[in-house]
């Protein structure tokens, strides 16, 4: 054999030229190259039966009409008209937009499923004034005199309420001076 | 109109264009579906999979030039799935390979159609990884660039992954073409090799024996 193995094959566990047969076979070997292919191959049997393996392969699969049937068509369609129905359903859009902004139906089911779960979570809530109460912060009422001498008391009282807490103070005309 | 246009306006939502789209690649789709398949109902129940789902995904498509690889990388995806589902992945192992049946008929005396059942046939003996890159590279005439899109892979990869399946597909169908040689020069009155696994019409076969 006269011939030199092509250097520039990147794939493992091919024989010489086997790369470039194959790159030959796709139409993408250089024609610089194919001359040393074609030399190649009048002596490597085993390489010109794989091409001929390729070649028939490919003719029959050329011939062959793989036809889809015609009633596909049908089935298609009424499929994507399920979808867009579904889809028109489920506006995701509309999905990102608050709870209490969108405008849904709900059914009658829900809507009783969503009220009986409210009042039994409402029976087992405390009842308000029965159990603990706000007796004890009276008890710890205390009463504080502002007598400061840079301070004036005027004619009205200003309340000033907290949840369980109560301030009774008077109002002063403005800001104590302070020496 | 132009295939480009078609699908900006697919996109834009002209339902319209969705359907051409679907009249122009859906006899591809469904071949490369009933060619890793095997099987007419799965391979249109993917067919209409695939092209349900890029009607819903429309949105995701950013490039109108990358439209084929990704309808094939969906339907390459949903086929996988099918296959991973019925348990078929297994492809014929080289071991199995040596398994021969005798073939009554000579390949060059069959009917045109019964040969080309009878080559495509081999690929069914194939594993999926390999089917799909022949499928795609010999149906579909996909470049390697189309084809590394569509299966994830690098291009020196799916060069890779075509030359061996090439070389498997080779050494199956070897019986084949000597089984005709033979059978041209009536040199010899034994059966003929032909690998097992295979299924075509208008050939009858014989007991399996290992070659030696």
């Amino acid at each position: 054999m006269n011939t030199t193995p092509t250097p520039t094959s990147v794939i493992p566990d091919l024989v010489p030229f086997e790369e470039d047969l194959n790159l030959y076979l796709d139409g993408e070997l250089p024609l610089s190259k194919q001359a040393a292919l074609f030399n190649h191959l009048s002596q490597d049997d085993e390489l010109r039966a794989q091409m001929e393996a390729v070649m028939l392969f490919r003719r029959m699969s050329r011939m062959e009409f793989v036809a889809l049937p015609p009633s596909a068509d049908d089935r298609f369609f009424s499929r994507l008209t399920e979808l867009k129905e579904v889809s028109d359903k489920v506006n995701r859009v509309e999905d990102r937009q608050p709870l209490w902004r969108s405008n849904r139906s709900v059914s009658f089911r829900s809507a009783l499923v969503a009220i009986t779960a409210v009042f039994i979570i409402g029976l087992s809530l405390p009842i308000s004034g029965g159990g603990q109460s706000t007796a004890f912060l009276d008890q710890e009422e205390e009463q504080v005199a502002f007598d400061s001498p840079h301070t004036r008391v005027l004619q009205s009282y200003i309340y000033v309420f907290e949840p369980g807490l109560t301030i009774e103070a008077d109002q002063l005309d403005g800001r104590p001076t302070i020496d | 109109m132009n295939e480009f246009t078609l699908i900006e306006s697919f996109q834009a939502g002209d339902e319209f264009a969705f359907v051409g789209i679907y009249n122009r690649y859906k006899g591809p789709v469904y071949s490369f579906c009933y060619k890793m398949l095997h099987n007419s109902d799965a391979a249109e129940d993917v067919m209409q999979e695939t092209f349900l789902r890029i009607y819903e995904n429309r949105d995701r498509l950013l490039k109108t030039s990358a439209f084929k690889s990704w309808l094939f990388t969906i339907a390459r995806n949903q086929c996988l799935n099918s296959i991973r589902k019925s348990g078929k992945q297994e492809g014929l192992s080289d071991e199995n390979a040596e398994f021969v049946v005798t073939l009554e008929t000579p390949f060059s005396e069959m009917e045109k159609s019964d040969q080309v059942q009878f080559v495509t046939s081999f690929l069914e003996s194939l594993k999926p990884d390999y089917r799909e890159i022949l499928i795609l590279r010999e149906y579909q005439n996909l470049s390697y660039e189309e084809i590394a899109a569509i299966t994830r892979t690098s291009i020196s990869a799916v060069k890779s992954r075509l030359f061996k399946a090439r070389k498997k597909l080779g050494r199956l169908m070897e019986s084949v073409l000597d089984s005709d040689d033979l059978h041209r020069s009536k040199t010899d009155d034994r059966p003929l090799p032909v690998e097992v696994g295979i299924s075509p019409k208008g050939a009858s076969y014989g007991k399996g024996r290992r070659l030696n």
